[in-house]
């Protein structure tokens, strides 16, 4: 995978507060998911990547250039910040015609660049005559990435580009990416929603307290992390005599069952016993089990295992 | 729109970007008159021109010369035109940097200190015209109340406010990036340079950019009457405000090109 984004040993301090703490990476293309509790560091990194802030100490290059004040790398980086800030006294269409210009588009060329970017954000004509000011948090979402797309980028960082969306908002957007992705555009998104961006992303990076905790593919990040813990969901007639029949066996560091449902929730001690074991205990239990579904698959388990 | 409408593609073949000074400037341009003319603002901004004239036609007797110079030029020139300029020029990054909208400019590609430049040179567009509709609107009062001679000299004094917008803008866009209480150090300045230092005898004063205001003035017939300024040292004059612009815009860019306006949410933490 050839790098679009590469860090080393890259360090940013506010004062005394750390935002990044000598991390290393590299981001392909494709969709990246960028996950961390607040403060982990990103959105201090994605200040980096778009050349709003310089390092502290080390380096990052996008395209093989350092961002900051580099107009030739802000050229192929489309960025989308987190905040819902936009120019509320203009009309979307004339700010992005203005920004176009900005970016280096004729008036000509840069009014039809507003107006693919904002058919593509399907942002409905109907509204285009309004200030932004009148909008809602998720039309200013869509104008926000259209502003994003206006110059062609060819990476596009996205911070939360989801929140204040609607569901169908959400998918829309999914989408919208998905055919960028398919277009050669790499993408990196930060997102608190997890589910969405586990649907979206495959390759991830997860930060915390400033540092890099894990990176790669979801599965390549389980993998790695076979040593922790797992959770196991499983649903039968009785999950309370299941349950005894584990914890008697010593296999499990706790349970949870779910009231109602017939769901019981186990944290297990040593994985490799207890699958060892389980078919044979299950058996002698004699319960129905309708559903068996694994706790530490999910982005959200993985991502709360990998910032413990 | 509904899903199955297609969706533009994100390469269409345009490949017409060239990024440049001119085209930035129209850009920045677009955006500072489209905002400013917004509805909302226009009865402030009519105020804002209207105000003064109306004072002046209010308070001034029917061929009192010397009443409305007091007004136009220690009122006007020395006064509400440096302030409006703090107003204005202060907010240019500033207003951007607490309303959050910086972000969408310095990712653009351009160089930092030509989005800087752009902004300042629309902002002074944007003043002369605003400023020059209210001076004509004084002297406009002027002639109304049967002053001497006052619409000859308007020509003088438009140029004059036309060299004094981008010093003022200049003084007042640094002041804009260093705090964001940027009038509190606007005012602080005036009082300590401009009213403090430019009082004291020597050549110290001439630190103070208002006393060349009063010696480009002093040129004028009408000035001379009712002013006791000296009217030598002009060439020394616009070479002061020259140099302040150059060396207050100089170090605005400076501090642009290398300031983080941006914040953190890791900052708070």
């Amino acid at each position: 995978m050839k790098s679009v984004i590469e860090a080393k040993e890259l360090s940013r301090w506010y004062g005394i507060v750390m935002g990044l703490n000598h991390v290393s990476f590299d981001i392909g293309g494709g969709l990246t998911g960028l996950v961390g509790p607040n403060g982990a560091g990103k959105s201090t990194l994605i200040q980096i990547i778009t050349g709003q802030i310089q390092p502290s100490s080390g380096s990052l290059t996008v395209f093989g250039e350092r961002p900051w004040n580099n107009p030739s790398v802000l050229r192929r980086i489309g960025y989308c910040p987190e905040s819902t800030a936009v120019a509320r006294d203009l009309r979307p269409f004339e700010w992005l015609r203005g920004l176009g210009m900005i970016s280096g588009w004729s008036s000509k060329d840069s009014a039809a660049s507003a107006e693919r970017v904002l058919e593509m954000v399907r942002l409905p004509r109907v509204h285009w005559n309004k200030r932004l000011a009148q909008y809602s948090k998720g039309m200013r979402q869509r104008v926000k990435l259209a502003q994003a797309l206006l110059h062609e980028p060819e990476l596009l960082v996205l911070d939360e580009p989801l929140n204040g969306l609607d569901p169908m908002g959400r998918q829309e957007m999914g989408r919208l990416f998905k055919d960028l992705c398919s277009q050669g555009v790499s993408i990196v998104i930060s997102s608190h929603i997890l589910e969405e961006l586990e649907s979206l992303c495959k390759w991830f990076l997860m930060l915390n307290w400033g540092r890099v905790v894990a990176s790669g593919t979801r599965d390549a990040i389980q993998s790695g992390s076979r040593r922790w813990d797992e959770q196991l969901l499983v649903r039968c007639d009785r999950p309370e005599r299941l349950a005894r029949c584990l914890f008697d066996e010593e296999l499990l560091r706790g349970f949870y069952l779910e009231p109602g449902n017939g769901a019981v929730s186990f944290h297990i001690k040593e994985p490799e016993e207890f699958y060892e074991n389980w078919l044979n205990i299950l058996e002698r239990s004699g319960v129905t089990v309708y559903e068996i579904r694994s706790g530490t698959r999910s982005l959200s388990s993985i991502f709360a295992k990998v910032t413990e | 729109m509904n899903d199955e409408t297609p969706r533009p593609a994100m390469h269409n073949g345009g490949s017409g970007m060239r990024p440049g000074f001119n085209r930035l400037l129209g850009g920045v341009w677009l955006m500072t008159w489209r905002s400013e003319l917004i509805p909302r603002r226009v009865p402030l901004l009519i105020l804002i021109i209207c105000a003064l004239p109306g004072l002046v036609y209010a308070t001034v007797n029917p061929g009192d010369t010397r009443q409305f110079y007091k007004w136009l030029i220690d009122m006007y020139f020395l006064l509400i035109l440096p302030l409006y300029c703090l107003m204005q020029f202060g907010a240019m990054i500033r207003d951007e940097v607490q309303e959050g909208t910086l972000g969408f400019l310095i990712s653009r590609p351009a160089k930092r200190w030509s989005i800087f430049l752009s902004k300042y040179v629309c902002r002074i567009l944007m003043v002369e015209i605003i400023a020059g509709v209210n001076l004509v609107l004084l002297f406009a009062v002027g002639w109304l109340r049967d002053i001497q001679g006052v619409i000859a000299v308007l020509p003088a004094f438009l140029a004059i406010q036309v060299i004094a917008v981008p010093v003022w803008g200049a003084i007042s866009s640094l002041f804009g990036l260093i705090h964001k209480k940027y009038l509190v150090l606007g005012i602080v300045y005036g009082f300590v340079v401009e009213f403090g230092i430019g009082r004291i005898p020597g050549n110290i004063n001439t630190l103070s950019l208002i006393r060349q205001f009063k010696t480009i003035l002093a040129q004028l017939k009408p000035v001379r009457e009712f002013f006791e300024w000296s009217a030598e040292g002009m060439g020394i004059a616009l070479l002061v405000l020259a140099c302040a612009t150059v060396v207050y815009l100089a170090a605005g860019v400076i501090l642009f090109v290398l300031k983080e306006y941006t914040t953190s949410d890791e900052v708070g933490k």
